[in-house]
């Protein structure tokens, strides 16, 4: 008899689409069950007798939402917790919170073997084409996922390295070196038409040894350089979105990758040691014709806030030297900071064991990336405006009021040179007492507001000794009217 | 009739199906397998602590429930058995050498509880003092089939003896340690309620002898010390679930129903005697009856114990009130003091003894019926009070008609049927002569238009009345329908 299938993604902000239940989807439509899908606690399917119901689950700071949305379909199946599955990343890095929280025992990493859910033949559902059509029923005005025109999919699986700071040696233990793109391809054209880009979410693709195939197949998919989209006819893009490591980059392999419309190429640079390799890297790819690069930026892992700086600079100057290069590739580097959060952390502030950053700078950067959306500018006129001349008067932005971050800047600054002149008069003040400030009293400003409540800067105030901390610490306690008084001026 | 003489020499047959009687069959929920183990833990550390006291506040049961390969264990650190009576502890049925009042759990059926809902049941336990471990492995699905098998010849004491396996063997650890474990494994229950980690910590909440929690309940530490003076079995118990200290639900702030929520702000506390002395012992929590507590909150009813642990749920007083449902108006417990108030071997309800019925009369004088009365008079206080609103509100809407003109015949003969049949209600607190005066008045009302806009020509006029009274009539809130008026009153017909 044909089933009733939910499927649900709790409603946390996420654009990629849930590739998990898109291919569960496809699963239970070629048995001939009827699947639903929807976002979050919805009353209505609640209403409805469902056979199964499938939960997924993402970043383990989404962990209030994720146990409210898991709890409530535990109640849509009266607590018949053998009919609720629930997988995905957070099930699988957290499995005992999860089921101490929920009573439902997770399933841990892909559907790569018949015998994780109850199956009655031996289909890999991690195999399956991704259903497209089930985001429809929940994308409308508000809601609307990234990439729902694009072929998501894999060339690997896992990775061989096995960093401290990322998941999928625990998601993907083993390392697949290849998966068949053409077929993947040639399934989601057959059921779903015709998709513009292609969205590979490898690992770690330069460490297979079937690479060559990997570069062929993806051609053969239709996604060779000056390929276009029969539907559109507009050119195709391939991205690893998940970066390239710079480490595994050789001649050889760029040589393939600048066979295919690589947009944006990525490649991480995740620590300062690495930065000769990864110079070499970009300077290769730039060599092979490679223009437009996205490069992730790790922080709040091991580093500190001046190497951080550093490894922006370094893009900054990359990019002056392709501008100034006679090629004619106009290679241009964004750099696109990822905030480390621990594996287990269930909310975003969670602790990392990092000394060198804390609430205040991080939520000093947000504020700075908020103006681009997440994304470095890789122009040098924006970046020394926004991030400061050098390491130190990046950390004396990171120190000022939220406020005085977002308002630094007068009026059409662009049309006066001077940098110091393009700023505020309360930001002017700011920095006079931060430039004239002694390490130990800047050791105690920065004590002061690490914790980034202002509840407790204001409880500090009062014991601070000296008169120009004191101050520094005034304007973090009085910046709205600050700000509000400079505006009526 | 003949009389048949050889009878001493004749010994009864215990027959095997009262061994699914004592387990599968005793329990309506699987969890409430866990509160025989918790109720047999609680014993023996209570038996341990009689010869160290200070070990009390050190004393704890640990639960922990493993999803992956589906098992579940109850470990106490009380006195344990000591290995030569081990086997006998754990084969024997019905055997219990525990007091009737002095221990929760004394008929010594208690541990088949998890025979139903397991594949292998696993008691391991160690005495003080002692360098042997006793373990007995029962093998539940042997057990079942042979139980259900056409086999009549097997009786009890044979499938037992057929079905387990004990053994004494030399202890690793420290010779001081003292411990039993109940271990379920492969386990198998409705639901799968067993693996299911939060009904198991709510469950334990609301039915073990855990504590308050003095972090979210400030009276918590006020009723535990007036439990401890009257009632002399009160005890409570660190219980740990999967890492996570178990307490009751009470806490000061609740909600009644999904929207409103009350403060406990006060407790009283009730003596239930028959005259003679104490029954039971009990508080209530000083609520403004405002509704239904809401059922999620885990404390809604008094709810009755003994030794700590809830007898039956939390509806087993309901019937005592004139309405069922008030009981869930209330949140509070009743702690059995009278050692001759047994609870039944499913601990639902109390044996049957003239003192149960004394208790049930109790409750019923001193909570039930003048609770019930309490609630009623507080809700028609309510329904006064919103009453009183109302008709405040129709007599200004009135009084506004009146000076200003009606807006639509409905409107105007709402408002007069209204106050009529408050008129014809003759409550005390309405002024009937206010009342009688108003209904004249709106009744020979005008319209708003033929007050306030003599100007308008006839025929624009009476489209604009018809335009007004299908607003009225269409609109769902009548002040929706008022306030749309006004705007277009404000807006296009400006005087």
């Amino acid at each position: 008899m044909n089933k009733n299938i939910l499927l649900v993604e709790p409603a946390y902000r996420g654009k990629y689409p849930p590739l998990g239940l898109m291919k569960i989807s496809t699963y239970h439509k070629l048995k001939g069950d009827k699947v639903v899908f929807v976002r979050g606690c919805n009353p209505k399917v609640s209403m409805e007798h469902w056979d199964r119901i499938y939960i997924t689950t993402l970043f383990t700071y989404n962990w209030d939402e994720t146990v409210k949305t898991i709890l409530f379909y535990k109640g849509t199946l009266f607590n018949i917790a053998g009919k609720c599955f629930v997988g995905g990343i957070l099930a699988t890095l957290m499995p005992k919170e999860l089921f101490d929280a929920t009573g439902i025992q997770p399933i841990g990493g892909l559907l790569d073997t018949p015998n994780k859910i109850p199956q009655d033949d031996n289909t890999i559902i991690d195999d399956l084409p991704p259903d497209y059509e089930i985001l429809k029923q929940v994308e409308n005005s508000n809601f609307k996922y990234a990439y729902s025109d694009t072929y998501l999919g894999y060339a690997t699986r896992g990775c061989v390295n096995n960093c401290k700071f990322c998941a999928v040696s625990t998601l993907e233990p083993n390392f697949i070196p290849y998966k068949k793109i053409v077929e993947l391809v040639k399934g989601i054209d057959e059921q779903s038409g015709e998709k513009q880009n292609l969205l590979l979410m490898d690992n770690n693709v330069l460490a297979s040894n079937k690479f060559d195939q990997i570069i062929d197949d993806i051609k053969n998919a239709g996604f060779a350089k000056g390929g276009m989209c029969v539907k559109t006819r507009r050119r195709r893009y391939v991205d690893f979105n998940q970066g390239l490591d710079g480490r595994l980059l050789t001649e050889e392999k760029m040589k393939r990758l600048a066979e295919i419309p690589l947009n944006p190429m990525r490649i991480a640079f995740d620590d300062i040691k690495l930065k000769n390799i990864y110079i070499k890297a970009v300077r290769l790819a730039h060599k092979y014709g490679q223009e437009s690069m996205s490069n992730y930026i790790l922080y709040n892992y091991k580093d500190t806030p001046e190497d951080f700086y550093e490894r922006l600079k370094i893009n900054i100057d990359l990019n002056e030297e392709f501008s100034k290069d006679k090629s004619g590739v106009r290679t241009v580097i964004y750099s696109f900071p990822m905030r480390y959060i621990p594996l287990n952390a269930k909310d975003r502030d969670a602790y990392t064991g990092n000394l060198y950053w804390n609430k205040r700078y991080l939520r000093s950067l947000k504020v700075i990336l908020n103006v681009t959306k997440g994304s470095v500018m890789p122009g040098p006129e924006f970046f020394y405006q926004a991030f400061g001349e050098n390491a130190d008067e990046f950390k004396s932005i990171l120190l000022m009021p939220e406020e005085f971050i977002r308002n630094r800047l007068v009026a059409n600054w662009r049309k006066i040179s001077d940098p110091v002149k393009r700023l505020k008069p309360y930001v002017k003040e700011w920095r006079k007492d931060y430039y004239a400030s002694s390490k130990e009293e800047r050791e105690e400003l920065i004590n002061m507001l690490s914790s980034n409540n202002i509840e407790v800067i204001r409880g500090l105030y009062e014991t601070v000794l000296s008169r120009r901390v004191k101050r520094m610490l005034g304007y973090h306690i009085e910046e709205e009217s600050i700000i509000k008084h400079e505006a009526h001026k | 009739m003949k009389l048949i003489n050889n009878t001493t020499t004749k010994k009864p047959i215990i027959g095997k199906h009262v061994l699914d009687t004592l387990s599968i069959g005793m329990y309506n929920n699987p969890l409430m397998v866990l509160r025989e183990y918790i109720q047999n833990s609680t014993d023996a550390i209570d038996d341990f602590c009689k010869t160290d006291k200070a070990f009390r506040s050190k004393a704890k049961i640990t639960i922990n429930i493993n999803g992956v390969n589906r098992s579940l264990s109850v470990r106490d650190d009380g006195i344990g058995i000591p290995a030569p009576k081990a086997w006998d502890v754990i084969h024997n049925l019905g055997k219990s050498t525990k007091k009737v009042f002095y221990n929760r759990g004394f008929r010594g059926i208690g541990r088949l509880g998890g025979l139903g809902y397991c594949e292998k049941l696993i008691f391991i336990t160690k005495a003080r003092g002692e360098n042997k471990v006793s373990t007995s492995i029962w093998d539940c699905n042997k057990l079942r089939n042979l139980v259900v098998s056409e086999n009549t010849s097997i009786d009890a004491s044979a499938i037992i003896k057929n079905t387990t396996n004990f053994s004494c063997e030399k202890y690793s650890g420290d010779t001081k340690d003292h411990f039993f474990i109940v271990e379920m494994q492969n386990i198998k229950s409705s639901r799968d309620v067993l693996m299911d980690v939060p009904a198991v910590r709510s469950y334990i909440a609301q039915v073990a002898p855990v504590p308050f929690n003095k972090g979210s309940f400030s009276k918590a530490s006020q009723i535990e010390k007036v439990l401890r003076t009257k009632v002399p079995s009160y005890e409570t118990y660190k219980i740990y679930v999967n890492d996570e200290q178990i307490f009751k639900p009470y806490k000061d702030r609740i909600c009644i129903g999904k929207s409103v929520t009350d403060k406990i702000s006060d407790v009283d506390f009730i003596e239930l005697g028959n005259g003679s002395g104490i029954l039971a012992y009990g508080w209530v929590a000083n609520l403004q009856l405002l509704g239904m507590i809401d059922g999620s909150e885990n404390i809604d009813g008094m709810r009755i114990r003994i030794g700590n642990i809830l007898i039956g749920d939390k509806d087993n007083l309901s019937e005592f009130f004139k309405e069922r449902r008030f009981n869930s108006y209330l949140a509070g417990e009743i702690h059995i003091v009278d050692s001759r108030l047994v609870p039944n071997s499913r601990r639902d309800d109390f044996e049957d003894n003239g003192v149960k019925d004394e208790l049930y009369d109790c409750f019923i004088k001193e909570i039930g019926i003048p609770l019930s009365r309490r609630i009623r008079e507080m809700s028609d206080v309510r329904s006064q009070q919103r009453n009183l609103a109302r008709y405040g509100y129709l007599v200004e809407t009135a009084k506004k008609i009146i000076n200003n003109g009606y807006f639509s015949t409905v409107q105007k003969k709402k408002i007069i049927d209204e106050l009529k049949r408050i008129q014809e209600s003759k409550k005390e607190d309405i002024n009937i002569d206010e009342c009688k005066t108003i209904i004249e008045g709106i009744a020979k009302s005008r319209h708003f238009l033929d007050i306030n806009h003599k100007g308008i020509s006839g025929k624009l006029k009476d489209t604009i009345r018809v335009i007004f009274e299908i607003i009225y009539q269409k609109c769902s809130s009548k002040q929706e329908a008022e306030n749309t008026i006004e705007y277009i009153i404000r807006k296009v017909l400006k005087k």
